[in-house]
This record gives C-alpha cells, structure tokens and sequence, in this order.
C-alpha cells in the first residue's frame, strides 16, 4: 500500500491527498509533527528524506520526495480516466510542467509567508509576499484570458489536470501569510471552479462548507 | 492606547511559549502588549527581561509566563494539569491577525461550531442549544456553564464549561461521562493569548486529557490544530479586527450570551488594549 | 483615451464576471465590498461585512436567495436583512441589516456610488467594437494612477480607488483594423501592465 509521510496543515500534502482522494487509492499516512515537534528535521525522517521536507510517498519500494513528482507519479501510474495527467496529449505536458513549476515558485512565496506568520519560521517576509504578488498576478492574468478562451483550467480544455491541484493549496491559504486575494478576481473564481470539482475535500483554513452548486456558472464564465 | 494604562491587562501574567520550544528556535526575542521582550537561555533555566528591566518568571501548565506589572496573584492555575494519568502538551503557539480578545469570544461560543467545524464538532442537523449559565465568582472569575452541543465525532451530546480569569486567557472543560457517585472530571483545552499589539497575538494552546489507549500525541495534536486553524480562517476575517465592547457595533441575539456575559465581564473590568469603545477606531 | 475624472460613481467588477452560486469582492476607498448575483439575475453590492461577529462575507456562501455568513451561518436576504438566524430556530431579525451599496450595471460593468446616492450610470461610452478590458490592480493611489495612464491607448479607463495606496484601473478599448476581441484585450493588458511597472516603480510616465 502507498505510504504517505503527512502533516496535516501542509499545503503540499494535501495537495497529494486530494489526488489520493480523486484517484480513489488506498493509502496509509505517518503522521510527521512539523510543528512545534520539528520532526520533519529529525534523525527517523532524515533518513526517509534527506532533504528535511514532507510529502514524501512509498510506493512498491520505492520513494518519491516532491509534491509535483508525487502529482506526477501518481496520475502517470494510476489515473485510469488520463485526464489528471494526460500523457496520450503529449502538447499538454510542456505546460502542465511549467506550472508545477509555478507551484514551486509558490511554495518559496506564499507557503513561506505562511510558515513565517504562523510557526515562527525564518523567512524574508517581505520578499516573499512580494515574490507572492508577482506570481498571482500572472496567476490571474493567465486565468482571465483561459476564461476569454471559454476555458475553466490551467492546462488544457475541459477537466483540470495535476497543474491545477499543484498551484490551488497556497493560493487558497496565501491570506495565512497576509497576502491578500482581493486583487485577484479571476483567480478567485478559478478557486471557486477548483471547490466545486466533484468529492473536493477542503483543507483546514480554507472555507469549511461546500460550495453550493451552480449548473449555470459554464454558461457565464466569459460569456 | 498604552497598554500599562489598563490594569486588567497589564496586571496579568502571559505565557511566552514552552521551554523546549524556546530552546529548539532559539527564541531570544518575543513581544507582549508592544515591548520587546528578551530572552537569555541558560542551561537550566530562562530568564526574561524589557529594556534591562528583569521581569519575573513562573514556569506553569507547561509554559514560561512572565508580566510588564504587578499581578495580585499567579498564573492561571489547573492543579488538575498535574494528575499522573493525563496526557498533557502544548498543541502550538500560533500567532494571529487580531486582537487576543477575539479568540476568547470563539472559544466560548458554541453557535459556529456547524458552519465552522462541520463534521467535527457540529453539523447543520444539530442547532438547537440549551441555554448556558453565565456567572462571576467570589474572585472575580467569569463562568460559563451548561453548554450542551451535539458533537459529531462521538455521535453524542457534549457538556463544556468555560473559565475566564483573565482577559487574554479561557480554559475549556470537557465533561467526562460519568456515572452517579464517581467524582466529575473534565479534559481540558487551555487557550491562553499573548497580546502582541492590539491587532496581534499569539495563541498558545495548553491540551491536558485523561490518558486512554487509543491516545496518540502525534495524531491529537494533528486534530487539535485542524480545528485552530478552522477557527483562525474566522478569526483572521474579522474587520475591526479589535474586539467591540458596550457601543452596538456587533449585534447579539440571545444565544451570544456567553459572549455577551464575556464582553460585560470585559468593561466591568474596564477593559480596553485589544477592545474598541465607542462608535470609532 | 478618455480617462474619466469627475465621477459620483465608480466601476468595481464586470458584470460577466459576477457569477451565480459565487462571491466577488472589491475594494472601495479603504472599504471591502461583496459584489454578488441571486438567483433572480440581480447583482448586488453590499459591504463585506455581517453586523454580528463582523466577519467578511465574502468569506461565506451565495444560496441565491441569500449569503450566508461562514461564522454562524446567518443568512442576509435579497433586501440585506437577517432572514435566518440557525441556533434561533431558524428566526428572521428584519431589525438587523448589511450595509447595502447603492449600485447598477451600466455598460457591462457594475458601478457601485459612494455615499448611498442614486447610482445612474451615464458617463458610460461603450460603443460598438468597445471591448471590456481586464481589470488591473495598481499599488499607488487613484491620482498617481491618472497622472501615469494618460497615454494609455483609445478607449475609456476609470479608476477605483480600493483604498489610500492602491486602485483598479477598468475600461474600453476599441480593437485595431482585424483585431479579435481577445486580441484587443491582450493588447491593452499588456499596455496598461507596462504602464503599471513604471507606475510602482515611481515614474509617472
């Protein structure tokens, strides 16, 4: 069975139970005290991850650190519809990439202004909230146009894919680490899509009920 | 507003954080009611200091406290804390974009627990609440009492009992089940607020639960943050983010009155670091 | 390019872009703003804020006939009036009411007024070929902001200001010779972006 090395309130951990969740995959979790316990840099997970850092995954023997490569291995091996990574649409994966890569950029600005905010973590606060308002930006000048083009999703045309699950945990949690969202409509309605996605399961911070549903909102999107 | 022109708050002890977690983050600085604080760690003990002033040090429930003023009394006491069968932890200490005061009105309130904790510890099949008992003791302490709320991850009723001696801090009982005869006991959930500014603080949050098999400290302390974190999207939403006392400005119905009682216990003890009197900020 | 000075009245969202079953909000001199459309086809605009706990709600739901606050659940009908409290069995308090903005939707934008005045629309110039342009945050203040885009292409721009530090530039432009609508969008988008770089850098021009 899939082990999964957890914390709860890490953004990058949930975005791989979301995928575990949408997959529908059996999985055990260990459950990582990164704070205040700080295990995450203790002897038992150094020698799990070298690198200090939670998710990390087994999988038949074998161990993948990384959120993105934990998205990207888990859709690749197991996702039977092909659609959460569609390696057969080979000209969608340059651009699925690039935004995992995006989400990384994410990780460095939205999800350290959080970890500063709330667990005391030493970060350049305003570096990364200023970090973080350069990537929303484009964030929500990519989406807005995406909308224009009658798209719902980062990638591709009619379900999201990897790249969305990637980039939406420290979107949604970047007020945490005082960024604000204000700014960012479109953005704020591509959170609202991501919520409505069938079996979503909020994270702790993020709104806790669901969203009501709205069979005309494709219709109004752009239109 | 100065903080050492109100007594009440000035006068209290506040918890600077755990001593192995002040060692672990090497924590030399921190902030309480807008002074710096400063820290010398020595090997077997911590001392606290503003401004070269020494201020004085208690080590209790597992935290280090120390005070800008002149307490009549020490800090929040829970002798219960100490009983050998608990077990008992720091959940975290966790700061928030509001004033302290903010958090002891949510933790005293039942009412958001459905839209706020669905599932956990309310849901929206669940409303009705039996109305509570609200109480000022010979010394001062506010009591909250007979709050009954239907707590879905027991699938039962659950009783808690609310104790406020100081402005900045509650401490949550949860009723044990118990038959007639045997002594009442209580889990108990600390939340004590280290004012940073008037708009700012540090939650720390005390856990001290009767020891029973199923028991894993990683695993409670996991949930336990669930649900702060579920009350912080709240908390850090609020706009002013002070607390309103005596001027209107929030409307209560009649099953605020826990935190009616709170905000009443607030301005009898004239309360105002981290409050917002009058019509303007 | 006209950019619009003397105004009672201001562009805070698109009116497509205001969707059922959704919360959009806005930033309207130093206030917060939920912008929101029910189930009758209606936007409304109100201040994001619930007169209980004083919690955003924005924060909360859109059921259509109503938003409700994420804290206690209250729901605020079409009129901005409590039409339930949950733990009060369920009661209405007609006595109790969000501060609700006096607004319209003119030109495929909704405009919101400052100080509950009628809000009439009429400096609206959207013409054929007029394409809605992608609403821009700015981090200076509504003045800066007009003193850098007065070069800004044809078309109209107005600017909100969200509070003393920063605003949202909106507007028309009309497209070039062949110019897709999208096209025109694109164009302007990176044009006022441009003009937002050197703005938050400090030039003017």
């Amino acid at each position: 069975m899939i082990r999964l090395y957890d914390y709860a309130l890490s953004g990058n951990c949930y975005k791989v139970r979301l995928l575990l969740r949408w997959l529908e995959l059996e999985y055990e979790t260990v459950c990582v005290d990164f704070y205040p316990g700080f295990e995450h840099r203790g002897e038992a997970f150094l020698e799990v991850n070298p690198l200090g850092q939670i998710p990390v995954i087994e999988d038949e023997g074998v161990t993948i650190r990384d959120a993105q490569a934990i998205l990207v291995h888990l859709a690749g091996n197991y996702d039977k519809s092909g659609k959460w990574y569609p390696l057969k649409q080979p000209n969608l994966l340059g651009p699925i990439h690039s935004w995992l890569a995006f989400a990384d950029g994410l990780t460095a600005t939205c999800s350290a202004a959080r970890l500063h905010d709330a667990m005391f973590m030493d970060v350049d606060i305003d570096k990364a909230r200023n970090g973080a308002e350069r990537l929303l930006r484009i964030l929500d000048e990519h989406l807005w146009f995406r909308e224009r083009d009658g798209a719902d999703w980062l990638c591709g045309s009619d379900h999201p894919t990897i790249a969305d699950i990637a980039c939406f945990p420290y979107v949604a949690l970047s007020e945490e680490g005082g960024i604000p969202q204000l700014p960012y409509p479109a953005i704020q309605r591509w959170m609202e899509r991501f919520q409505r996605i069938e079996k979503f399961e909020p994270m702790a911070g993020m709104m806790p009920l669901a969203m009501p549903a709205s069979d005309r909102i494709a219709g109004n999107t752009g239109g | 507003m100065k903080a050492n022109e109100d007594k009440a708050v000035w006068n209290a002890w506040y918890p600077l954080g755990v001593p192995q977690e002040i060692r672990r983050r090497n924590m030399l600085r921190t902030w309480l009611l807008d002074n710096e604080i400063d820290l010398e760690i020595h090997r077997t003990w911590i001392s606290v200091a503003c401004g070269g002033r020494p201020l004085p040090v208690c080590e209790r429930l597992g935290y280090i406290w120390t005070t800008l003023g002149e307490p009549d009394r020490l800090p929040q006491s829970l002798i219960e804390y100490y009983e050998v069968d608990r077990l008992a932890m720091n959940i975290w200490s966790t700061p928030l974009k509001c004033s302290g005061l903010r958090i002891v009105d949510n933790v005293i309130d039942n009412a958001h627990f459905p839209f706020v904790h669905p599932g956990i510890l309310g849901d929206e099949e669940h409303l009705d609440l039996p109305p509570y008992v609200n109480e000022v003791d010979a010394d001062g302490t506010l009591w909250s009492c007979s709050h009954q709320a239907w707590l879905p991850i027991t699938n039962s009723v659950a009783e808690y009992t609310y104790r406020i001696s100081d402005p900045y801090s509650v401490i949550l009982f949860i009723h044990r089940p118990c038959v007639p005869g045997e002594v009442q006991r209580y889990d108990y959930l600390g939340i004590f607020a280290q004012p940073v500014t008037e708009e700012h603080f540090i939650a720390h949050k005390m856990f001290s639960w009767v020891r029973e098999d199923w028991m894993e400290m990683r695993q409670l302390r996991s949930d336990q943050q669930w649900i702060s974190v579920q009350d912080n999207y709240v908390l850090e939403r609020h706009n002013p983010k002070k607390l309103p006392l005596g001027n209107g400005l929030e409307a209560s119905v009649p099953v605020d009155s826990a935190s009616m009682a709170y905000r009443d216990w607030l301005l009898s003890k004239d309360v105002r670091y981290g409050a917002l009197h009058g019509g303007a900020s | 390019m006209n950019l619009v000075k003397k105004t009672t009245m201001w562009p805070v969202a698109l009116e497509r872009e205001v969707l059922p079953a959704s919360l959009a909000r806005a930033g309207f001199f130093g206030k917060e703003l939920v912008v929101w459309r029910g189930d009758d086809d209606v936007i409304r605009v109100w201040e994001d804020h619930c007169p209980h706990r004083s919690v955003r709600l924005s924060a909360g739901r859109n059921l259509g006939d109503s938003i409700q606050c994420i804290y206690h659940g209250w729901r605020y009908g079409k009129d901005g009036t409590v039409i339930e409290i949950p733990a009060l069995n369920h009661e209405a308090r007609s006595d109790i009411s969000v501060n609700v903005m006096s607004s319209a939707v003119a030109g495929g934008l909704v405009w919101v007024t400052k100080n509950g005045g009628n809000c009439t629309p009429d400096n609206v110039q959207a013409g054929n070929g007029a394409v809605l342009l992608r609403p821009l945050p700015i981090n200076v203040d509504a003045d800066a902001a007009r003193a850098g885009l007065q070069d800004a292409s044809d078309g109209q721009l107005f600017i909100t200001p969200a509070d003393e530090n920063a605003c949202t530039v909106f507007g028309y432009a009309m497209a070039r010779g062949k110019e897709s609508e999208i096209e025109t969008a694109r164009r302007c988008n990176a044009q006022l972006s441009r003009l937002r770089r050197r703005l938050e850098a400090g030039g003017t021009t």
